[in-house]
Order: structure tokens, then sequence, then C-alpha cells
């Protein structure tokens, strides 16, 4: 299959030293890589693998001296692009080899219209006058497909949306019709639907110019969406490297499998018989808008509407997803339900008890019933306190000894598998699913009815997620928990959840057993996230992991 | 998506209305702080008089209205402000409006002079140390900000002195013209640059050492950011990427800290104009307090804070220009 | 080969230990920490080394420095022993330098806190205070408040630190209104922790660093605020102050240099030192990675 093509890049023995008193003393080492006319190459890996590096070394764009290629070469159609001089280097960049970045918020400089940065790559690298770069510049914006390029040529970045943005970093890249591009997470800061397009336009616009590209990514969904090739990256070295097909469904390295048994299947849970279990989380009818700030001397802006007429119920020992992309309410529903936000109005009651109009000291009693997990392993520790001290500081406020409350976070430590020596440590001596993990703990304290996790997951490498979910399906089975489970992630929610409500623009469209609502979606924005998941085709292969 | 034009004035006009309940805090306050003092307007006419019968001391109690209540007389105080009336300085015998007005003059050319001097130098020896950190350059750069920073302004402006007046004689050792030279045209400009070049070096270093710090900070800050990687694979040079990239974001928080430092930039005037004899609002401000004139003091706070609010409305203006994030609607 | 995620790492050495080496690294740091060693000694000592009143006379009025024993350092118009007012002035830089600043950063603390942490109307009120303040220039309200309160040494403390306090507080609310978002807070509150311990308990911990950085140049502004009043003759009398002897020094400046620059120098190795010791402060909490 690969064999016919031409190679446009060649990656051979490659080395990048790192500075001394790193983890390790090599980013990458014995790295070799190729990627052809016309072809899509995914380098796969977790956070730490040096993936980003090797992307780097090749546009030479090294934090050097301190991070630097060591051994090996690096050749675009031949060339040898370690050997030429800064200059010629500058004469590549951006003309023979693009680059597009993960955070098309970031990528773009604020203070320039998005006309002005495109124009920039062909004044640099073109002779043509103002009225031709104009013109190229508004061709291209048309074919990434932006609405109305004209006034997005004059438009700033913030005044776009992210895919947008990223759609503009794609015309930049594109623009003079470069060689090779490489995309480094290129969809990963955008949501499903934005990601699906995004990933559809960098296919179609790389067959139409026969472009290169290195596409790099953690998502195995995304690697089975757009790859040719595959090569996985384990703490820099390269374990695996193959066609797309034999890694996807066949890998052979344990890590390649790994991570490979990690990706959650799209098949959801059979549906639980529920209703003889008593209701314990109830919210009817909950609305919040975000008021516009400030009166006429600070100017006017409009309201938002972050949750209109929200009605759910969650029985005991279910799992309820609350499922939606950025801007659709669900992290507001989270917030409100634990009253770290004031609702405008509706109804939320535990075990029939309101939290809503609680009083400060009934709500101090309510909170034990409703714990939370939060997003960011690294936020939602305070870093000043030790692990002890952080789970067993909600018993404390509610009266329990602080002897009796610190032997309890001890044994909640074995709960969560962390060793009982983690308990004296502060959080920055943790890892990402470790911390989580602390996280989990805290809210276990408690002894809660409900924990509703926002995201828990979604800051996570995705083996250590995959231990995440396992353990807090586990404790909810053991300790008949419910769970409310926010995510933007259907993957994860069909694995973990029992029921699903979507949601979109702060109201449910649509709800009902994960089951069937993954099975038979009745309305069409859930039809359009469904679709949107990234490998939906592919059904990873059920593997034995070691 | 539409073409962003900057209804800048629209924007200005708002931040001043802003800073309309900000100016009425600082009037209300200071009258009430000079009402803290002890002793009166009368009581210091009546001291330099050298006593007087206490008949007399009351008609003129009435006279100025001190026998109202306060808040009577911050209502009356408030509403001649309103009318621009800063009240009667009976040191100078003259209205304290007309007095300052003398004088603003020169301390705005202080300022502007000193300032200008400070962000041009500032900002570029700070983004010059930028590019070359951890270098000899910029360790030789960054120390030098340090002792400039330490610097007593007095202590340098004695040091000047000594050096460029005394010793060199290449400088004149104060006030603004030479006196009794009546030069016109370029020959009184050129006169006047003379007698401004040492208060301006004074008053200019530690904020040169200030924005140099902040526009290194900041340069290294903005050079770590995604789009400067952007534009470095769109194959831009090192020049283009400073020029077109890096220093007008790296320009935001220097010119923040200009607005904000501005008052205190101005309360610096009152020891380099006292030193230099330059006739200002810095030293009629420390005239004042030696003689209380307690009017003049407050015309002084008001002048100032009204000067302070114009020039932060200035660079808000230009913070609006240099980012466009700013919403100006 | 699947590695359980639950293996700790060795544990991490304790942080004011990591703290301490990044600072002992960064040469300027140390060489602040000495100046400043020194200036302590100088208050300290000043009785052992130069007993008896600074302000008497101790010599021939305007003695040189290096020429008579009893005055190492020469001596004022006054006669007034110059070796003995740098020791004395010592004492008075750093008490005021230290009240001061306690002064300037509890009240923009408090006020930062307060603004940061409940935002809205209580952060609109707070902030227009602050901005009204900033808009006085520092140094006239300064003289004012003398001018009005008298020259005693407590007054010029206390209106420094009331003239000194905007910064810290904008700097504390800034910290605040960041750490607000942060999740541990969140958190904090959805454990029933009451808002007066989550400022106090859970935050300010978090937010303290950079403002002890920041109260280094509190510090050496206030210290610098000082000397300037006393250089303009409205600091307190009744003690020797560097600042007073730089003023005093400028009427013989012509003749007897070393009356003015001796005290100047005093000042600036002073707040040289803690600009020093910030700096190095800084960069052991914020280490960059290019180094």
């Amino acid at each position: 299959m690969t064999g016919e093509r031409k190679t446009i890049l060649d990656i051979r023995d490659l080395q990048i030293s790192l500075p001394a008193g790193g983890d390790r003393p090599h980013a990458l080492w014995d790295f070799n890589l190729t990627v052809g006319e016309g072809e899509i190459v995914c380098l796969v890996g977790e956070s730490g693998s040096g993936k980003s590096l090797a992307a780097s070394a090749a546009m030479r764009l090294l934090p050097e001296p301190h991070v630097h290629v060591s051994k090996g070469s690096i050749s675009l159609d031949g060339t040898d692009l370690l050997s030429l001089s800064e200059r010629q280097m500058r004469d590549v960049r951006g003309d023979r080899i693009a680059m597009i970045f993960q955070e098309p918020m970031t990528a773009l400089n604020p203070q320039k219209t998005v006309g002005w940065q495109i124009d920039e790559v062909l004044r640099l690298h073109t002779r043509l006058n103002k009225a031709e770069r104009k013109a190229r510049a508004i061709e291209i914006l048309t074919d990434v497909h932006i609405p109305d390029p004209a006034s997005a040529y004059n438009a700033y970045p913030h005044q776009i949306s992210g895919g947008q943005r990223q759609r503009v970093m794609i015309a930049m890249a594109l623009v003079l019709k470069p060689r090779l591009i490489i995309a480094d997470e290129p969809t990963t800061a955008l949501d499903v639907t934005t990601q699906k397009q995004i990933l559809k336009l960098i296919k179609e616009l790389q067959q139409l110019h026969g472009t290169g590209i290195l596409f790099i990514t953690h998502d195995f969904g995304v690697v089975a969406e757009i790859a040719d090739r595959i090569a996985v990256l384990s703490l820099g070295e390269l374990v695996e490297q193959g066609p797309a097909d034999q890694i996807l469904n066949n890998p052979q390295h344990p890590y390649t499998r790994k991570l490979i048994a990690a990706v959650p299947a799209l098949t959801p849970p059979p549906e639980k018989a529920m209703s003889k279990e008593p209701v314990v989380l109830e919210a009817k009818a909950l609305r919040k808008t975000f008021a516009a700030r400030g009166g006429f001397l600070s100017g006017k802006r409009n309201p938002v509407i972050a949750v209109k007429d929200l009605t759910f119920e969650l029985r005991r020992g279910e799992t309820l997803g609350v499922v939606g992309e950025s801007g659709s309410g669900k992290t507001t529903v989270s917030r409100i339900v634990t009253r770290l936000l004031e609702a405008d109005s509706g109804e939320v009651s535990i075990d029939g008890r309101d939290i809503i109009s609680a009083s400060k000291a009934e709500l101090r009693a309510l909170r034990k019933d409703i714990q939370m997990v939060f997003q960011d392993p690294m936020a939602s520790l305070n870093p000043r306190r030790r692990v002890v001290e952080l789970i067993a500081q909600g018993p404390i406020i509610q009266g329990v000894p602080r002897e009796t409350a610190y032997a309890r976070a001890r044994e909640l430590l074995s709960l969560v598998e962390l060793p009982a020596a983690a308990a004296n440590r502060y959080p920055h001596e943790f890892s990402g699913g470790q911390r989580q993990r602390i996280g989990i703990a805290r809210a276990l304290a408690m002894e809660p009815r409900v924990i509703v996790a926002d995201e828990p997951v979604s800051a996570l490498d995705v083996s250590v997620q995959a231990q995440v979910l396992r353990l807090l399906a586990d404790l909810r089975d053991r300790l008949h928990l419910s769970l409310l489970f926010v995510t933007h992630d259907l993957r994860v929610a069909a694995q973990l959840c029992d029921k699903v409500i979507v949601m979109s623009k702060g109201e449910i469209v649509e709800a009902g057993p994960t089951a069937r609502v993954f099975a038979d979606p009745q309305h069409p924005y859930t039809r359009s996230l469904l679709d949107s998941i990234p490998g939906r085709g592919w059904e990873p292969p059920v593997l034995s992991v070691a | 998506m539409s073409i962003h034009i900057p209804p800048l004035l629209t924007y200005a006009l708002r931040r001043i209305l802003q800073a309309i309940p900000i100016m009425l805090l600082i009037m209300v306050g200071s009258f009430l702080l000079i009402k803290m003092a002890p002793g009166d307007t009368v009581d210091a006419l009546v001291g330099d008089m050298g006593g007087a019968d206490p008949a007399f001391v009351a008609r003129l109690r009435a006279e100025y209205g001190l026998d109202e209540s306060v808040f009577v007389q911050l209502w009356r105080y408030l509403m001649k402000l309103a009318q621009l009336d800063f009240g009667w300085s009976y040191v100078y015998e003259q209205p304290v409006l007309t007095v300052l007005m003398a004088r603003l003059g020169n301390t705005m050319l202080l300022m502007v002079a000193s300032l200008t001097v400070a962000f041009v130098f500032g900002i570029t020896l700070g983004a010059f140390a930028a590019r070359r950190a951890y270098s000899l350059t910029d360790n030789v750069i960054s120390t030098l900000g340090l002792v400039f920073y330490a610097m007593p302004s007095f202590f340098l402006s004695l040091l000047m002195i000594l050096v460029f007046s005394v010793k060199l004689g290449w400088l004149p050792v104060g006030g603004i013209r030479t006196i009794g030279a009546f030069k016109t045209g370029w020959a009184d400009v050129i006169d006047v640059a003379r007698h401004l070049v040492m208060p301006t070096a004074a008053l200019s270093l530690i904020y040169l050492a200030f924005y140099m710090r902040l526009m290194r900070t900041s340069v290294l800050e903005v050079m770590d950011l995604d789009f400067v990687r952007t534009a470095r694979a769109k194959g831009a040079g090192d020049f283009r990427l400073m020029v077109h990239h890096v220093m007008r974001n790296a320009l935001l928080p220097v010119v923040t800290l200009l607005g904000l430092q501005f008052s205190t930039v101005l309360g610096g005037s009152v020891v380099i104009e006292t030193i230099f004899s330059l006739p200002g609002l810095g030293q009629l401000a420390y005239t004042s307090v030696i003689k209380r004139d307690l009017n003049m003091l407050m015309g002084i706070v008001a002048l100032s804070s009204v000067i302070v609010v114009i020039v932060n409305v200035l660079t808000d203006l230009v913070y609006a220009w240099l980012d466009p994030r700013i919403e100006l609607k | 080969m699947s590695i359980p995620d639950t293996i700790l790492t060795p544990p991490a050495p304790p942080r004011s230990l990591v703290l301490w080496r990044r600072f002992r690294r960064n040469r300027a740091a140390v060489l602040g920490l000495a100046l400043f060693i020194i200036v302590v000694l100088m208050a300290a000592l000043a009785d052992v080394v130069t007993p008896g009143d600074p302000l008497r006379l101790a010599g021939t009025p305007l003695t040189a420095p290096l020429s008579v024993a009893e005055n190492p350092w020469g001596t004022d118009q006054l006669g007034r022993d110059i070796m003995s007012g740098i020791f004395h002035g010592a004492r008075i830089s750093l008490a005021i330098g230290v009240v001061a600043t306690i002064i300037s950063i509890a009240i923009g603390i408090v006020i930062g806190a307060v603004a940061g942490y409940f935002g809205g109307r209580v952060d609109g009120a707070l902030m227009r205070v602050t901005e009204a303040f900033q808009t006085i220039p520092s140094f006239v309200l300064l003289l004012t408040l003398v001018a009005i309160f008298g020259s005693s040494i407590e007054n010029i403390v206390i209106a420094i630190g009331v003239v000194s306090w905007t910064a810290p507080a904008r700097m504390v609310r800034a910290e605040f209104m960041s750490l607000r978002k942060r999740e541990f807070v969140d958190a904090a509150r959805n454990l029933g922790v009451s808002d007066i311990s989550i400022i106090f308990r859970e935050i300010l911990p978090n937010a303290l660093p950079p403002v002890i950085v920041f109260a280094s140049v509190v510090m050496a502004t206030a210290i610098l605020m000082e000397s300037a009043l006393a250089f303009l003759g409205l600091g307190d009398p009744n003690y020797a102050s560097w600042g007073n002897m730089i003023g005093q020094g400028r009427a013989v400046l012509r003749t007897a240099w070393f009356c003015s620059v001796i005290p100047g120098m005093a000042i600036l190795l002073t707040v040289l030192s803690f600009s020093l010791m910030g700096e190095g402060l800084n960069d052991a909490l914020n280490p960059r990675q290019k180094k």
C-alpha cells in the first residue's frame, strides 16, 4: 500500500537529548519514521512520550540548546534539514513544511487580523503583490469552508469561533501547498462535532494536493478515523509501527495493546431494571441565567441562558450521564445541584430534602449527602494541605473528632488503592490519576448518597482514565452510590452510564437509558453527536492485557 | 463577524464618566482630611498677624463660612469646585487656581520628558535584555536596573549637581530658565532644555528601571506563547518575530503600569522640583506644606488627581488600540 | 505490563529546603542577603560600635573621612559623627521599613482578599476606594498627612503604610480572583467550609508567596519615602535619619561631598539588598526552565 508512494519526510535514527537532571537523558531515540506523498501517518503516544518534540525537531523548532538533536537525520524530499542554515530553514518552514497546532485560541496572534496572518506567509515566501496576496488568502479561506471569507479576512481571532480559528490555522498551513503538514493534536481542543468537520477537511484537502501529513495525537478514535499508517511512541521509544488496519485490529506490542484495550468500547451496558430503587436526587425545572454585568457605564452584554427548564431524577445505585458539548450547560448543572452556583429557579432535592432553599446550617448538613469529584486533578486539591488533611477536612467540619477522621482517611486511601504512605504527602507529589483517586477519597469520606463527577477523567491519559473509571464503577456498586456523571466524551458515557441526558444550549434534547439512546437516537442533535464520535466505525478488538 | 471600527470616542467618554465617582471620593476625602488638621485657615491667618481679638476672629470665621457644620462646608466646597473655584491662597494672595495654572506647564514638561525617557529607554533595554536572556549583557543590564531602582532620586540629583554643575559647570543648578537672560525662540527652547536635563534624568531613572524589568519579563513570557511558535513555523525570522509579534503584545503590561504609576511619578516631582528649584506643582506642594497653605494643598491634590485621571484614560485608549480584544462598545 | 497508576514516586524534599537551595544558587540574591545582614548588624550594634547620641557634637565640624581616629567616616557641619549617624540611622530605616510594610501589606491583604473573593459590588466599591488612593500622587498624600498630623516617627510610619497599600491590595485581589476559580475552592465549599475559612485558610496560604516577594518592593519604597521626607526636612527631628543627613549635607555639597555621599550610599545599598533578595526569592518561587 505504501510501497509505490514517493517518500516526503524521512527521519532516521533520530535522538533528541534533554537537559541533564531530567527524568531521562533522551526525549527520543532510535526514532525512524517516513511520511509518503498523500499519506497520513499518525504518531500516537501519551503525555511525555516525546511525540511533540519529534514534530518540533522536524521543523527545527526545538528549544535549543537545552533540547537538541544529538544523532540521526531528518530529510525532506531528499534534502537533509539538519544541515541547512537557519536562513535556508526559514524558507522551508511555512513553504514546504507547515504546522497546525493544538490550541487554535492561542496559536493565532490576538493583535493581528486573520487576513494579516495569512498574508504574512505569502509575504515571507512569495513575490505576489498586495492584491494578489489578498485574493489568494480569500481563496484559501473559501477552500477551508469559512463562511463569508471576505469579512473573516478582516476579523481578529477573538471574533471568530474555535472551529473557525482552526480552519484559519489550516488555511495558513495550506496556502502555499506545502509538501508536508505536521498537525500536533489539531482537534484535541475542539468539540466532537467540530472535530469531525476539521478531520474531514484535513483529509479532503490532503487528497486534493497530495500532501503528506504527520498527525500527532493521543486519541485512538481519531487515529482510526484518519490514519493510513500508525507509529506508537512510549516514553521516547518507538514501540510499534505499521499500516493502520494492522495496528488497530491486531496490535503486537504490549504497550500498544494496553493503549487500545483502554479505549472505551462504544457498547453501553445493558439496560438495568432500576425502577424499584428509590429516587435519591431529583431536579425540577432548573433555570440559570448568567446576568449581563454592569450598568450603563460599563456597556451592556446580553444575558446568557446556561440552563433552562431542566428536570431529571437519579435512583439509588444508578449512574446518570450528562453529555453535551462545551457551552451546553452540563457543567452548570453539576454546580447547581451541589449548590456551588445558585439557580434562578427550580428545585433540587436529595431524599426529598430541598437543597436550593436550604439555609446555611441546613446546607452544611445536606452537603454530606452530595459530594463532588472535580475535573482538574491539579487544581482541585489545595496544594498547601497534606492528603490526610484533605480527606479528613469534610468529616471534621461535620463534627467528627480529628483522630477518628484521620484514621478513617487512612482507610479510605486503601479503598482507592493508594498506599498508606500517601497520607502525609502533599498533592504535587502525585501523578494525575493518583490525585483523582485522592479526590474520590475526599468525596467518599463524607459517606455521601450521591457523587457528582464533573469530567473526572478528561484530564487523564487513556490508560489511567480506564483505571479511574473502573474504580468509580466498582465503588458505586459496592457502596450503592448514585453517580451524576458529566462528560463530553460519549465513549466514557457509554462505558459507565445507565442512563444519559443529552444537553444542547442549556436544554435536554434527549434522555433515556444509554443503550437505547446510543442504539436508536431520536433527536437530530444526538444523532450528529453520535456520528461525530471519532473512530465510530472501528470496534476496538478485545485484547487480553497481561 | 464584522469589520472592527473602534468607537474610541464613546469609550473615552465612558472611562471619564467612570472616573467621576473616584474624583468625588478624592475631593470628599481630602476635604475631610484637611478638616482633621488642628487649626484652620483663620488660625493660620491670625497666627501670621500675631494674634487678634476674639470678636474679629469670629467675624473672620463667619466670613470664610468656617462656623457652619462640616457637611455644609463640604457641600459648599464641592459646589465651588464644580465651578472651578479652588478657593483663595492667603500665602500667594491669589486664587489657588491662578497659582496652580502658572505652574502646571513646568510640571507637565518635566512629566512628559521623564516618562518619555523612561519608557523609550526602558522598553528598548528590556527587550534587548530579553533577547539575550541569561547572557552577560542581560546580567549587566538587569543588575544595573536594580541599582537604578535602589538609587534615591534626591541622592542622584545631588550627585549630578556635584559632577555636572559644580565640578564640570556644564549644566545649570536649578530653575527653569536662566534668570535675566530673556531668551526667545530656539535659544529659549535650548535654555529650558538645559535646565530640564538633570531633573528629567533624576526623575526618570527609577521608572526606566521599572519598565526595563517589566518589559524583559513580558518579552520572555510572550516569546513562550503559542502564536510566536506559529510565526516561527511560518518561517518568520527573529527580527520580524520581535517587531510584528512579540513587542506589541509584550507592551500591554508596560502600558498598564505606565497608567498605574503616573501618579507616583507626579509625586516624585515634589522632591525633584524642590531640589532643582523648578517652579512647578511639586515645589508648590512642598512650600504649601511648610507654610501650611491648606487651600493650596487641596487644590494640588484635586488638580493632580484630575491630571492622573486624564492620563489614565489616555493609557486605556492606548491599551485598547494595542489590544483588539478590548471591547469598546 | 499494565502498570497500575498507584505506585508512589519517591517523596519530595520539603518545600522550604527546595526554596533555600534555589535561592542559594542565585549569587545576586546571596549578595543581597549579605548586605541585609550587614545593615541589621549595624542597627543591632549601633550602641556598641558608636555609643551615645548620634546627634551630639563629636568632633571638629567637617572632618574628612579617614583623617581622625575618633571620627573614621568624618563629621558634618555641626560636628556630628557620620559613622554614628549611619549606624543609628540603620535602625530608623529598618524600623520604618518593616513596620510600614506590615501595615501596608495587612491593609492590602484584607482589602484585596475581600474584593477578590466576593467580587461583584463589594469588589466594585473597594476598587473605587483603591483607585482613589492610587489617583492621588502618593508622595503628595504623604506630605499632606505629615503636614496635618505632624512628623513624629509614629505618624510617618503610619502615613507611609497608608499611602502604599494599594499595590499589594491589587496584587492580592488578582491572586484571589484567579485562585477563587480553582477547583479546590469549590471543593472546600462543597465540604461546607465557611467563607472566612476559605479566604484565610484555603486561599491565602496559596496567595501569599508573591505577596511576600512584593513586600521587599514595599519595604524598599518605604525606606526611600522616609528618606525623601527626611531629606526635605519633614522627618522626625529627634532621630538620626539617613535622609536627613543627606538633606543637611546638601548645604555643604561643594566643600564636603562626603556628608551626603556616605548616607546616600547607605540608602542605596540597603534598598539594593531588598531588591536583590526579592528578585532571588521570586526566582526561587517561580523557577524558569531556561536557566
